[in-house]
């Protein structure tokens, strides 16, 4: 009798030290997952990647660094150049990216006919710059988000990127190319809350976020996130993809925004930035959006949660559940989905495309989107660039080379590949913009629709 | 030239009397002189009528051009395959006619100027939405090596001699030049003529419709039978039907 149930304890014990991961603590616990298929989009899969698009990273930090391993992962990249001011930054890239050009200065690379697609991962407040000269030379342009530190900066590469017409502009926001987030997009916004009521997100990790420096001028350099002259905190880094994630599922403008900040570490290192902020941003239709971020306690990590009438839908770790409340209607499929428990709650895994069959399948459960979000949104940028050039050059040959309107026109005609434009990246960065001012001064800022306007 | 009297004699033309050119000596040397006037003014005055007549004939038959406008051309390929049946489209059709003034009406009377149609099509615009099948379609077609599809227009059978409801039927002889194969193309079209406005400015556009079924082993290409993962291998059927409607523009 005693001894099932020591091997019950044993199997959890094991399941957990092997797991080790959120997904295998909630799978235990409780939680009914939504996912969308691991395997790979066929339709979309090409069989012979063609002929390579070449790729220029210009900003070598550790988010550059993460581009190129993504860039890595895609056959029809070709690295040909990386570029940082900073030349250590070069040497350290260069194992990922065999035979590229080793190059410090960005307009060199601006200037190589070669080079079809930059992509610009440098400091924010040095992006208007770069993208403003990369779309001069005729380079399709891949900008992190936030576009810019400044609103007049943002709008200048907005306005840049709408009179490219042939070029592909895209934002950094690698939300906006998740097969995970299109899989749950027209889930939430079927209805299946409910009536929306409200959201909530944080992003919770307990990190310094300065960097050491051998000298003082690249110390001031390396460390531009600490300082709000440079800087829009943890709302312009970090928070920017999960408030415009909010904007786009409950397809509602923000309004406005409230928020507060404080420096709590302890670090007492000269940083000007808050630590620590909490923001609330109304939608156009009173839902709001309650959003917490902290570089000095790591619990819970991060995590979206929409509440609606009917349901509530949480994504954590590239992974969505959904909570229903007892009166909902009953959707039908829920009946053979998988349950798990959250503490005291019952969620219930949501499977694209799935079946009876792997909804019970428990591997399937573990595997979620097998790429980070970043590897999809560069994925996007790169198969979008040949397709651009290619329709550019079918327009010319057939009609008048000049006709922007008419360009504009059969481009709209086309399906790219899902990515965040230079529309999606200017909104959000406005909206980053004002959340950061709010916090930094502690108060609330009605986001008026004039700033949104691009001329 | 020289005008012998004799010619006089016969001339039916009221051409100068005497009464008329006031002459006050009539003698043989002045009437002769009279008549190389007068003979001289037929002649302007034929010759005048002729290049008049010459320049009107020209004025109808004044050459407008349309061209294609982007966004005023649509192209539907539909066909089968041995699992379900698949269309492509294209929103491009690029080129132009030389027509008359009085096209298309002018062309279902016997007589007229041959109007001139060339259209081309960019082979890589034709999408199926299906990456993989547009691959499938680009590498059947040789993309790289043949851009584009393209026909000439060789004459304009008219169908009836007068509009339907404002549109004029033709049977369209031509050819069709597909994957650098040209084959001689009979297709009916349905074309009409109105008047838009863009930009402020009024402008004649033509509409023309037409259909035609076609088979890929024509042109040279082999009807693809690619293999889908999970269903296996599919073959395609050879004849496809081609739909479009352009409306090119005169500027």
């Amino acid at each position: 009798m005693n001894e099932p149930k020591a091997e019950t304890a044993e199997f959890n014990r094991r399941d957990f030290l092997k797991g080790g991961s959120v997904a295998t603590l909630m799978a235990m616990m409780g939680g009914v997952q939504l996912l969308a298929q691991p395997a790979p989009d066929k339709s979309g899969e090409t069989k012979s990647p063609g002929p390579k698009v070449k790729v220029a990273v210009i900003g070598l930090g550790s988010w550059g660094r993460d581009i190129l391993d993504q860039l890595g992962r895609l056959p029809q990249v070709e690295i040909a150049a990386i570029c940082d001011n900073y030349p250590a930054m070069v040497r350290r890239s260069a194992g990922k990216a065999p035979g590229a050009a080793q190059v410090e200065d960005y307009k060199a690379v601006l200037d190589n006919k070669d080079v079809q697609a930059v992509i610009i991962a440098t400091p924010t407040h040095l992006h208007k710059d770069i993208a403003s000269a990369a779309l001069q030379a005729g380079k399709h342009v891949y900008c992190e988000a936030p576009l810019a530190h400044t609103i007049e900066d943002a709008k200048a590469i907005a306005l840049a990127a709408k009179n490219a017409v042939g070029q592909v502009f895209q934002a950094g926001l690698q939300m906006r190319s998740d097969p995970q987030r299109h899989f749950l997009l027209p889930f939430i916004r079927s209805g299946a809350l409910g009536k929306f009521v409200m959201a909530r997100a944080q992003w919770h990790k307990k990190q310094s976020w300065r960097s050491a420096s051998p000298n003082p001028e690249r110390e001031k350099a390396v460390n531009w996130r600490l300082s709000r002259s440079t800087s829009s905190g943890l709302i312009g880094e970090i928070g920017i993809h999960q408030l415009d994630q909010a904007a786009w599922f409950l397809n509602a403008r923000p309004v406005s925004v409230g928020g507060y900040g404080a420096i709590l570490r302890g670090d007492n290192d000269g940083r000007d930035v808050p630590d620590t902020v909490q923001l609330i941003v109304e939608h156009a239709g009173g839902v709001r959006l309650i959003y917490d971020a902290t570089l000095a306690n790591s619990f819970d990590s991060d995590y979206e949660i929409y509440y609606g009438t009917d349901a509530a839908v949480m994504l954590r770790d590239n992974k969505a559940w959904m909570f229903k409340e007892v009166d909902s209607p009953l959707l039908g499929w829920e009946v053979y989905a998988r349950k798990d428990a959250f503490y005291k709650e019952t969620g219930i895994a949501l499977v694209a495309g799935g079946s009876k069959q792997t909804a019970l399948d428990d591997k399937a459960a573990q595997e979620a989107a097998p790429f980070p979000p970043l590897y999809y949104a560069l994925q996007s940028f790169i198969g979008n660039c040949p397709e651009t050039t290619a329709a550019v050059e079918d327009f010319s040959a057939t009609y008048d080379p000049k006709d922007k309107a008419g360009l504009a026109q059969h481009l709209a005609t086309i399906k790219f590949r899902p990515a965040a434009s230079y529309h999606d990246g200017y909104a959000a960065t406005v909206l980053a913009i004002k959340a950061n001012e709010a916090v930094v001064k502690g108060e609330s800022i009605a986001l008026k629709p004039e700033w949104y306007e691009l001329a | 030239m020289k005008f012998g009297l004799d010619d006089l004699e016969s001339e039916t033309l009221s051409g100068p009397t005497n009464a008329n050119m006031k002459m006050k000596n009539v003698t043989p040397k002045t009437h002769n002189l009279c008549m190389c006037i007068t003979r001289i003014r037929s002649t302007i005055l034929v010759l005048s009528l002729a290049l008049a007549g010459i320049l009107a004939w020209q004025a109808s038959a004044e050459q407008a051009r349309y061209d294609s406008q982007p966004g005023g051309g649509k192209v539907k390929i539909e066909g089968t395959s041995s699992i379900h049946e698949w269309s492509m489209e294209s929103p491009v059709i690029g080129g132009f006619i030389e027509a008359d003034a009085g096209f298309p009406e002018s062309a279902l009377k016997g007589g007229a100027a041959k109007p001139k149609v060339e259209i081309k099509i960019p082979v890589r615009t034709l999408k199926s939405y299906n990456k993989r099948m547009d691959e499938v379609y680009q590498e059947h077609m040789e993309e790289p090596k043949f851009k584009f599809m393209e026909y000439k227009l060789t004459e304009l059978k008219p169908k009836g001699d007068a509009p339907k409801g404002g549109k004029c039927e033709f049977d369209a002889v031509g050819t069709m030049t597909i994957h650098g194969v040209s084959k001689p193309l009979t297709m009916p079209v349905t074309i009409e003529k109105a008047e838009v406005e863009k930009d402020g400015k009024k402008s004649p556009q033509l509409k023309i419709t037409g259909t035609t079924p076609l088979k890929m082993n024509d042109y040279g290409v082999k009807p693809p039978c690619p293999n889908i993962p999970g269903v296996g291998q599919i073959t395609t059927g050879d004849e496809i039907k081609v739909t479009f409607e352009w409306s090119p523009r005169q500027k």
